[in-house]
């Protein structure tokens, strides 16, 4: 559910820098730090972990049915944007 | 033409194709497995599946139809056993810890992922510690093969499951591929089918990802898996043509091998000093006449498969602008890989090789060992998972 171009401008609540690690640990803190959120606030993290943003998140979001977006910063970096709604 | 010329050549090209595969496709056993726990995605898994299942089909019509002979063929199977199951779930277990098994450390070093290049030196010292004589109780293979020959299988025509079920029958081959090759090959079509219809259901349009597009191969955009998966198979495939047809005898898919072989270039100068004081300090038990590095040789053609695999995912890491040398935030990442390393190095000894060398090549072997790697590879996976989701 990447619809989220809402989301691209809303200042996040909570910031998650996985930079440099791999999976699992990006999609793990980011759950971790989800579940401790409340309903309406928005997550950012920042990974440069291409398969994460490809397949780990995008598979995790969909199933909690998290909107999300995915912005490339950089040569292999992104930032994502998440929105816990439930 | 010079026949090690020819072989060195092809399996150099094997590899550049297969790095290419593991990066632009994502190929990891870890993160398919992770995906499936966490989210019940089964994309990677897909890949993985096809590459097992084309590659298994492949090797039994090249062994049924005598392009290969069966005799041939079983010149180059494993044994296989208990340690299997004990090396798998180590094995496993450090793969979970670093987040990459021995094919996704290859994409992700590639990558410039710097704790994964720690990953690799614990591996190079897990190795080690398995192989030398330094610390006698320690010494993995003297156990494995002094102590405790039981529920071990002989390599050769004795784990070859052709032979074992089927006599000499030059279709036998044939038909274990059917039945284990098509196994993987049904359920990855499977789970792909199930994932574009739960997509299409979502999206209340019909939802399909191709193959391969003009994209993929401009490296604007990631492999699908399923590519990844159809070049691992066609990789496995050169290698063992190649070896068979030129100078070696037949060679399976194998990559841990030579990572172990690196540090004999490392600590030549010092192995035979090792193993004369190993031997000292090993007198309460039976010698041995060398240890792992003095069996195992260096300048072998997979050595030069792992060099050019890791070429080829750098070079496609680069070409797809996704190279970049990166350092985890957080310092303590590295102790996890290096720990998770040795675990890793130490698993795959114990196993005689690694997710590519005993579970992949282990079917394509038709021997029980790639069985008996799979169940304890998930186990300790799953581990390492549930481990790092309790600590971090």
């Amino acid at each position: 559910m990447a619809d989220e171009k809402n989301l691209e401008n809303v200042k996040p609540d909570e910031i998650l820098d996985v930079t440099g690690e791999t999976c699992p640990i990006p999609e793990a803190m980011a759950h971790k730090k989800l579940n401790k959120m409340k309903v309406g606030q928005v997550l950012e993290v920042y990974t440069d972990h291409a398969a994460a943003v490809e397949n780990s998140f995008p598979a995790m979001l969909n199933k909690f049915n998290y909107p999300y977006c995915v912005t490339k910063t950089g040569p292999g970096e992104y930032t994502i944007k998440i929105k816990k709604t439930s | 033409m010079n026949p090690y010329f020819l072989e060195y050549s092809l399996v150099a090209i094997a590899g550049l194709i297969f790095g290419a595969a593991l990066e632009r496709g994502r190929m990891c056993f870890v993160l398919a497995t992770n995906n499936m726990i966490m989210a019940r995605d089964s994309k990677i898994l897909e890949g993985i599946l096809w590459a097992f299942g084309i590659s298994v089909l492949a090797f039994g019509i090249i062994e049924s139809l005598g392009i290969v002979p069966i005799q041939a063929a079983v010149t180059g199977v494993f044994p296989s056993g208990w340690y299997d199951l004990v090396g798998a779930l180590l094995f496993g277990f450090g793969i979970g810890l670093c987040g990459a098994c021995m094919s996704g450390l290859i994409f992700r070093a590639s990558s410039g992922f710097t704790q994964n290049w720690m990953q690799l030196f614990g591996i190079l010292v897990g190795t080690i510690f398995f192989a030398f004589l330094i610390f006698p109780l320690t010494n993995f293979l003297y156990w494995i093969l002094h102590t405790i020959p039981w529920l071990s299988i002989k390599p050769g025509f004795s784990d070859y499951i052709p032979h074992e079920w089927f006599g000499n029958a030059v279709w036998g081959p044939f038909v274990v591929a059917l039945i284990f090759g098509g196994f993987f090959l049904v359920l990855g079509l499977y789970l792909t089918k199930r994932r574009f219809a739960k997509i299409s259901k979502e999206r209340g349009e019909n939802y399909k990802e191709p193959i391969i597009t003009w994209n993929m191969l401009k490296f604007k955009e990631p492999y699908s898996p399923r590519l990844g998966g159809l070049l691992f198979a066609v990789v496995a495939i050169i290698v063992l043509l190649a070896s068979y047809f030129t100078v070696h005898k037949v060679t399976y898919m194998g990559v841990t091998t030579p990572y172990g072989s690196f540090d004999t270039y490392i600590l030549a100068p010092f192995i035979n000093l090792y193993t004369t004081v190993g031997h000292y300090k090993a007198s309460f038990l039976p010698k041995i006449s060398s240890n792992w590095f003095q069996i195992v040789p260096v300048a072998i053609p997979m050595t030069l498969f792992v060099i050019t695999t890791f070429a080829g995912a750098t070079a496609t890491a680069i070409l797809g602008g996704e190279f970049k040398w990166r350092v985890p935030k957080r310092k303590i990442m590295f102790l996890q890989n290096f720990i998770g390393g040795i675990f890793t190095g130490v698993g795959a000894r114990i196993a005689l090789g690694c997710n590519i060398g005993t579970l992949w090549s282990g079917f394509l072997m038709f021997s029980w060992a790639g069985a008996l790697f799979l169940p304890t590879l998930v186990l300790g996976m799953y581990l390492a998972l549930k481990f790092q989701q309790a600590i971090w």
